[in-house]
């Protein structure tokens, strides 16, 4: 009776079990459930559009492509936003709506060690949304529009932004809504300075992000990082703008093809990173990899979508929308 | 004591008995350690989608074979004694 006392109270105090079934646990807590996890998540990406889905977009109306789009994974969503939009709109906000529920459900299935993994990853949202609070606020927006552009998949929910939005009138009371926050000493910093603030607010996310993930995500987050700054570097080197010497600068570079065409480059970075998503995808270890692949896979597929949305709404050639298209 | 139980061979067959033991226990963890992964990885591709409840359940039964060959070992081990 007193051992099992003491046992409770030290669980109670949150104290940690001793010995060889401190060790048992270890590894329970570690590798039980990523089967689970992983499998399912290899199931979602073979439900993913392919490049014949995107040829067969390109051809269709705006119309068109809701009604093809509402036979696969996005159903619940144009049903949803059909009745407040229609053409490009709809299909926008219906792509948001999906990524959000989407990244919202791998959260809810995944076995603790992916999920803490995943919203790592994810608060890459968070950054990206206070950048379009921060900018609508900046440009007078209407706030069903500001709403409808975010993509609630970090850990801020759409009700902390209608607050925010609500309660702020101008950029300075915006930026005092994300007080108590990590990220505002730096939007209270630059907010002078709305694109410096953005670069900032970026940079942060590595540098806190790197700091607590697993070495499955700093591995791919250096190769994101590393496909960032050459995209910088060869858009800085278009529009003939000097970049600071970065240091080991070899280290980040990737080798790309021997070409001006900034579009080809664009692809070619990007297809790099997919690539490496894929790779991951088809692994088989007990860890976040086959997770992490899915949700680049994930992103480019939107992005697609919207290339070819936002292609054919502003009437560019259908070569010139493939062309951009990473498959 | 001992003397008398190897003259009437109580300790070779209780040997025997325990090898056939070991020999399906062992089988069995394994088969056991096996399901559960197919399992559990089964039904995350069911959860997905729902038309794969039939292959999952086939793979997932195919340890069990294992049970099988440990079953045999362990009659074969008996029919020692």
């Amino acid at each position: 009776m007193e051992l099992q006392t003491g046992f409770l109270e030290r669980i109670k105090n949150g104290e940690k079990k001793q010995g060889f079934f401190s060790k048992i646990n270890f590894r329970q807590k570690k590798t039980s459930g990523y089967a689970y996890t992983n499998t399912r998540v290899r199931v979602m990406k073979t439900k993913l559009l392919g490049k014949n889905d995107f040829q067969k977009m390109m051809n269709m109306s705006f119309p068109e492509i809701a009604r093809y789009m509402q036979e696969t994974e996005y159903n619940k969503e144009i049903s949803l936003l059909a009745t407040s939009y229609n053409n490009a709109n709809l299909i926008e906000y219906s792509l948001n709506k999906n990524l959000e529920n989407t990244f919202n459900k791998i959260i809810a299935f995944s076995i603790k060690a992916s999920e803490e993994q995943v919203k790592l990853y994810l608060k890459k949202f968070d950054i990206l949304n206070i950048k379009t609070f921060l900018r609508g606020n900046f440009s007078e927006q209407r706030e069903e529009t500001i709403i409808s552009q975010l993509v609630c998949a970090g850990s801020l929910d759409k009700k902390f932004f209608e607050n925010a939005i609500k309660k702020s009138s101008c950029l300075e009371e915006a930026a005092m809504q994300l007080k108590g926050m990590e990220y505002f000493n730096i939007v209270k910093e630059f907010k002078n300075n709305l694109s410096k603030m953005e670069d900032e607010l970026d940079k942060h996310y590595y540098k806190s992000v790197l700091e607590k993930a697993e070495p499955e995500l700093v591995a791919f987050l250096a190769d994101e990082i590393k496909v960032k700054n050459t995209l910088n570097r060869l858009r800085a080197q278009k529009t003939g703008i000097k970049m600071e010497k970065i240091e080991n600068e070899s280290a980040i570079k990737l080798a790309l093809p021997k070409t001006e065409d900034c579009i080809e480059n664009r692809v070619f970075l990007k297809k790099f990173l997919l690539e490496r998503g894929n790779k991951m995808a088809r692994e088989f270890k007990r860890n976040v990899r086959p997770v992490l692949g899915y949700l680049i896979a994930k992103e480019n597929e939107i992005s697609n979508i919207r290339i070819i949305v936002r292609g054919k709404s502003s009437n560019l050639p259908l070569n010139l929308i493939e062309q951009q298209l990473v498959m | 004591m001992v003397a008398e139980a190897i003259a009437t061979g109580a300790i070779d067959k209780g040997l025997i008995a325990i090898g056939a033991a070991i020999a399906i226990a062992g089988a069995a963890i394994g088969a056991a350690w096996a399901e559960k992964e197919i399992g559990t990885a089964a039904v995350g591709a069911m959860a997905e989608k729902p038309e794969l409840f039939v292959s999952g359940l086939i793979l997932t039964v195919i340890p069990e074979t294992i049970v099988i060959f440990g079953l045999v070992i362990a009659y074969l081990i008996i029919q020692i004694a």
